[in-house]
């Protein structure tokens, strides 16, 4: 029985990360030193005993379902919280994920429910309030809100950025405030390319340009979104 | 630029870059009260509303909570205080306060120089798609960090030790005591093992901390109430294997395996069973404490048992083979079973055994399809 001194080297290992103050790391380091000495020659057939325990454990019926789901909802959510482009390690665990229809269930739900990018909104504030919303969705060249009456306005990102504040009056939305004595354009002429805005800001410089335009009871804001935008 | 119309309108970037370089307080409050650059379930939020529903969440599956983990609820509590302060709170003045933290600074600098290296990379040259990745940076760093607080709050609530000061004729010498130890014994245990009691310089102080370490170790964390439960079987026994002094040194997961196979006898094989609760007890606990100083300890322990090889060798064996296959010993399986409850092991054992891209992990993620 001798023989075998050191084939079981890893249970003291394991015994002493369950021992310590703070398993969460000891666990973790304990199976770090494992791995390293079963790389030593003494300790050859005793790391194969320890794939074994591994398996066990693995296997063990006292992780149900629900307890191995959480680990592999562990495993997946640090993956998704990778800051650069995965190891290689890393992409090897993750299509080992995908091959799975369980697992990438999972990593479809996580995915979703934590990580999936909501696209920024352009939000209209009027006297405080939001009134409006439209995303910026990718090729739109054009956000567009109407029925502008007079009021304090606020054009925000959904993110909470202010893009522009202003005080909005008549002169700027009623055309006949705004251009006293001329008349409106007729509808065969009435294209937004014949009537002038009453205010033109450039929002974010190159990216994201306002303008307003009167009517005849109401105003427009037009954003005019770059390509390169999104 | 500290004015409240001008500073709604600065990017998300240059609030970052604000907090980051010129430590702006005004900065900070408007980015955490303002800006809902977080986001669950397809609702945006900001970073104290984030961080509140990842906490009514447990914080899972961002965090992994072992069965020994006492003081849960207080220790969730405290990982949201400790997170949100990474991000929060901008060190003061060094002159006027040199303690307490953690403090945001670093975080906020490690995020400016993410940007910075995004910028320069060439990839966002437009503002809104910057906006975008750094939603996704700042993200991943607070649940780095979250991550982190869990285990900084499970070590600083953890604590195993208390102070305690050793009188001693002409001083004193105020040392970590193991909380589970009571304080007569841990003084005689100083006389009988400190030989050099000239340690009122702190070094010699450190030397005897560092001898209680190593005998104690680091993280007892049991009651006397719990190593009474030993005392009592090994003072009862006529043939003690080893006495109470060496033994109540030992580590608590062995106790406790040893505990589940005599109080489960039941489940053994007959040979083993018939050796009744205590001597089960003690059979396995020698088996376990064996480990690393006695390289004959199976042939003995067996002959001490009445067992013979072969009822030893399925029981506690060290030898799984059998012929090109492996069988593992009852002892040895139980043990997989009881650290396979742990979620944190059974984490890492699971992550073990993906990074070695080990065939059974594939079984295991097979079968539960």
């Amino acid at each position: 029985m001798m023989d075998n001194y050191k084939n079981l080297y890893f249970i003291p290992i394991i015994a002493n990360a369950f021992d310590s103050a703070y398993p969460d790391k000891s666990i973790h380091d304990a199976i770090d030193e494992i791995t390293k000495l079963g790389k030593l020659d003494e300790y050859k057939d005793g790391y194969e005993l320890f794939k074994k325990f591994v398996e066990e454990v693995i296997h063990s019926q006292t992780v149900n379902k629900e307890k191995k789901n959480k680990v592999f909802d562990k495993i997946i959510t640090q993956i998704l919280s990778e800051d650069t482009d995965l190891s290689e390690e890393k992409l090897k665990i993750l299509s080992l994920i995908q091959s799975s229809s369980m697992l990438n269930e999972r990593y479809k739900k996580l995915y979703e429910e934590y990580f999936k990018q909501i696209s920024l909104e352009i939000e209209l504030y009027k006297d405080g309030s939001k009134v409006s919303s439209k995303p910026i969705e990718k090729y739109s060249t054009e956000i567009i809100f109407k029925e502008i009456e007079p009021g304090h306005y606020s054009i925000n990102l959904s993110n909470g950025r202010m893009l522009w504040e202003s005080e909005i009056t008549k002169r700027e939305i009623i055309w006949d405030d705004a251009f006293p004595g001329v008349s409106y354009p007729m509808a065969a002429d009435s294209g937004e390319e014949k009537i002038h805005p009453t205010i033109s800001e450039e929002l974010v410089v190159g990216e994201i340009a306002l303008s307003i335009f009167p009517g005849l009871e109401e105003g427009m804001i037009v954003l005019k979104l770059s390509r390169e935008v999104l | 630029m500290n004015n409240d119309s001008q500073i709604k309108k600065i990017s998300t970037s240059e609030l970052i870059k604000k907090i980051a370089i010129h430590s702006d307080n005004f900065s900070l409050n408007h980015l955490l009260a303002t800006r809902k650059l977080f986001y669950l379930d397809g609702k945006r939020y900001l970073l104290p509303e984030y961080l509140w529903n990842l906490k009514v969440r447990r914080f899972y599956p961002f965090i992994s909570i072992s069965n020994n983990e006492g003081k849960v609820d207080e220790k969730i509590d405290l990982t949201y205080d400790r997170t949100l302060q990474k991000f929060s709170i901008l060190k003061p003045d060094s002159s006027t306060n040199k303690d307490g933290g953690p403090y945001c600074d670093n975080q906020y600098r490690v995020l400016y120089e993410k940007i910075n290296q995004l910028k320069s990379e060439g990839f966002f040259e437009n503002e809104i798609e910057l906006e975008l990745e750094i939603e996704k940076n700042f993200r991943n760093m607070v649940l780095r960090h979250l991550r982190y607080s869990w285990l900084e709050v499970c070590r600083k609530t953890n604590h195993s030790y208390h102070r305690y000061r050793w009188e001693l004729p002409d001083e004193t010498i105020e040392l970590m005591k193991p909380r589970w130890i009571k304080g007569n014994e841990f003084r005689k245990w100083l006389e009988k093992n400190i030989e050099n009691t000239e340690a009122q310089r702190s070094p010699e102080r450190e030397l005897v901390q560092k001898q209680i370490y190593e005998w104690f170790g680091y993280s007892y964390d049991t009651s006397m109430d719990q190593e009474s439960g030993l005392t009592n079987i090994l003072d009862s026994n006529e043939d003690p294997i080893k006495s109470v002094e060496e033994e109540i040194f030992r580590g608590k997961f062995f106790k406790e395996i040893a505990t589940e196979k005599s109080s489960n006898s039941h489940h053994l094989r007959p040979a083993i069973r018939i050796l009744g609760k205590e001597k089960i007890y003690q059979l396995v606990y020698r088996i376990l404490d064996s480990f690393g100083y006695d390289e004959n300890s199976d042939a003995k322990i067996a002959n001490d048992f009445g067992l013979s090889k072969a009822t030893y060798s399925r029981f506690a064996g060290r030898d799984w083979r059998k012929g090109d296959s492996f069988e593992i010993p009852d002892l040895w399986k139980n043990i997989a079973h009881v650290v396979a409850s742990d979620p944190i092991f059974f984490e890492a054992a699971i992550d073990y055994g993906l990074k070695d891209s080990i065939e059974f992990v594939l079984e295991v993620i097979s079968k539960e399809n």
